[in-house]
């Protein structure tokens, strides 16, 4: 018997525990509604308890969702178009707006969300050039998208965590003349690089020429130098030898300057039996 | 997505149900306990029942503490080293779980959910991106994630795999489109993967996300390929510069110590010159003056002897014609081209006395020859 009343407390505690209370997850917040009115807003997790058939419970995410936009073209200041991709974290701030804005339909906040955002976007694009879009700025635009976009999605009872662009791209007919103006540039560059070169080059090998030059042109003067002490000193000697007697370093120098003018055969002198050599030619006995 | 999540789609990678698995030791634990607590609990319901009599009542009674055990004992769980297991009662966050084996109110009280904090992931991305200076460049990107905080993780983000992705390429862009291509391409790969570690970082902790970012490589940063010529054009450009200076360096190793061997040859020969020139000339002065020495003893004689001997050298070795009319007015001819034909025939038949005169000369080299010597005396 005593078991049957176990059994019978068990089934009837499960009943009501399971009609008169509700759980909300850590990740969810809820709303509890009587006959679809908006009762309590923004219940926390943990259990809760309600009426059977009289209330009624709603549950939402309170995690951070992400809005993941299809990447858009978005004209610049300079009239060129770039694809941007970007998302959106958002969260629902005020379950209570957010149900009565958007019936508690993701889908249908995204696409409120996604409107909002790319207006914005757009705006803000418009007025930048596509590097400032690209570097300095990118992080200005989202704090600006942000502060922006939270004014107007206050109404949809969410708050937006961090907007951002992920992805700049050139369409690809400005990608064609992006790449013909890399090739420039790096065609620049090694340019810039070959020139260096050749420069560096030409000086090293003018300082070389330079320093052989001066290195032959330094031989050479010493040459004429060590040249010069030669003739004055062999000068000093024949001066002071042949000094001792000019008249015969007369006849010894002629005689042996015509010993060396006439060695051939094709020296021709004509003669007449005059001169000294041919004192006896004619007659044997002294004139 | 290129997570590496092996078999359950739908759960998070990280995170798994104690509902699903157990345990693996569970069962044997819940017998044994189930066979002590039965012994106890049921033993003093059975005494209730056999006071009354009823059998089926003890079995239904049996069946109650079996069914409450049970259920009881669904709430035994074990957290391995490197888990944290998070406990929630009724949906709300309640605990950490340590490692170890611990015990839980069951199901509609407490529910553990159980997050491998050690396991680590890995996420590759390959996208092209726009540089500071509005060059295009392509990138390949890993980088690597474990679970810091499971609450966090569990709880305040909804897709942790899809928002890890946009974390990455949002941050790897925003670092790069500060970057000139250079610092991407070659000197700034550290700075860059550091900066965009830090960067998603704090994406992820805007988000509250327990994520946290071990390691993050640029795997390759290279250009697009329609320009990727160009880009090696200009490296090989490098190494063309350092070429033509290293060339040049050759060129001027090569003559500058050639000109230092021609500068020494010509000042070794000026050296030679005035050495020879010198000696020459004393051996010149020596060999004159020794002949005047013999001179002066007789000065007559010797006169007469140079002369004679000089001329008789300048005779033999010429041609001469002798003309031995005095005072003769007649035209006389003269063939002197026979003449010369005829000697230019027969010098080869002379040539023994045109030596004559360099025999003679031998004595003035052997005085040139003693002539250095008398100076190393001096």
């Amino acid at each position: 018997m005593l078991s049957k009343i176990i059994i019978a407390v068990a089934v009837i505690t499960g009943i009501v525990f399971s009609t008169c209370t509700y759980t909300v997850d850590e990740t969810q917040r809820a709303i509890l509604f009587k006959f679809g009115e908006i009762k309590a807003a923004d219940i926390e997790p943990g259990l809760h308890f309600k009426m059977p058939f009289i209330n009624n419970v709603r549950v939402f995410d309170s995690r951070i969702l992400t809005l993941d936009v299809q990447p858009d073209l978005f004209p610049t200041s300079e009239k060129k178009y770039v694809y941007v991709d970007f998302f959106v974290k958002w969260r629902i701030d005020n379950v209570r707006d957010y149900f009565v804005a958007t019936g508690g339909v993701e889908e249908r906040a995204n696409s409120r969300l996604s409107q909002i955002t790319k207006d914005e976007l757009r705006d803000e694009f418009a007025s930048r050039t596509i590097k400032e879009a690209v570097s300095g700025e990118r992080s200005d635009i989202m704090e600006a998208l942000v502060v922006k976009a939270n004014q107007i999605s206050q109404e949809l009872g969410i708050e937006i965590v961090d907007l951002r662009v992920s992805r700049i791209d050139y369409t690809d007919d400005i990608s064609g003349s992006v790449y013909d103006r890399m090739r420039a540039e790096r065609d620049r560059v090694a340019k810039d690089f070959r020139a260096r070169g050749r420069e560096s080059s030409e000086r090293i090998r003018a300082a070389a020429d330079r320093e052989r030059q001066i290195t032959l042109a330094d031989a050479y003067k010493v040459s004429e130098q060590l040249r010069g002490e030669g003739d004055a000193t062999a000068a000093d000697i024949y001066a002071r030898s042949y000094g001792k007697d000019p008249e015969f370093y007369s006849l010894t120098k002629s005689l042996t300057a015509y010993k060396q003018t006439f060695t051939s055969k094709n020296d021709v002198l004509v003669l007449q039996p005059d001169s000294q050599f041919f004192r006896y030619f004619n007659e044997s006995s002294p004139r | 997505m290129p997570w590496n999540s092996p078999g359950n789609n739908n759960e998070d990678p990280w995170n798994r149900n104690s509902n699903n698995q157990g345990p693996p030791d569970l069962d044997e634990v819940f017998q044994k306990l189930s066979r002590k607590f039965g012994g106890l609990f049921g033993g003093g319901s059975g005494g209730g029942s056999n006071g009354k009599g009823g059998a089926t009542s003890g079995f239904g009674a049996i069946i109650i503490v079996v069914a409450s055990l049970f259920w009881a004992f669904t709430g035994v769980y074990t957290i391995t080293d490197g888990e944290a297991g998070v406990i929630l009662q009724f949906g709300k966050y309640k605990k950490i779980a340590q490692p170890g084996l611990h015990w839980h109110y069951p199901y509609p009280i407490q529910e553990l959910r159980v997050v491998d904090m050690q396991q680590v992931r890995s996420s590759k991305h390959q996208t092209t991106m726009l540089t500071q200076d509005e060059n295009i460049v392509e990138i390949v990107l890993a980088a690597q994630f474990r679970v810091k905080d499971a609450p966090n993780y569990l709880f305040n983000l909804r897709g942790p795999d899809n928002t890890l992705k946009q974390a990455m390429e949002s941050a790897i862009r925003e670092v790069v489109g500060k970057s000139k291509v250079d610092f991407v391409l070659y000197e700034g790969l550290e700075v860059i993967s550091n900066n965009t570690k830090v960067l998603m970082q704090e994406i992820l902790d805007r988000y509250n996300s327990g994520i946290e970012v071990t390691t993050l490589n640029l795997e390759k940063t290279q250009p697009p390929a329609p320009v990727q010529s160009a880009f090696d054009d200009v490296i090989k450009s490098r190494e063309d510069l350092e070429r033509y200076i290293q060339e040049a360096q050759a060129y001027a190793n090569t003559i500058v110590p050639q000109a230092r061997g021609e500068a020494a040859r010509i000042t070794e020969e000026a050296t030679g010159y005035k050495e020879a020139i010198v000696a020459k000339a004393e051996g010149e002065a020596e060999r004159f003056e020794a002949l005047l020495t013999e001179y002066t003893k007789a000065p007559d004689i010797t006169r007469e002897r140079l002369y004679l001997e000089a001329t008789q050298s300048v005779f033999t070795n010429s041609t001469k014609i002798m003309i031995d009319t005095e005072g003769g007015n007649n035209m006389m001819y003269l063939p002197i081209d026979q003449i010369m034909k005829n000697s230019q025939s027969g010098a080869s038949s002379n040539s023994g006395s045109v030596n004559r005169p360099s025999n003679s000369n031998n004595t003035s080299s052997s005085t040139n020859t003693r002539a250095p010597r008398g100076r190393e005396v001096r």
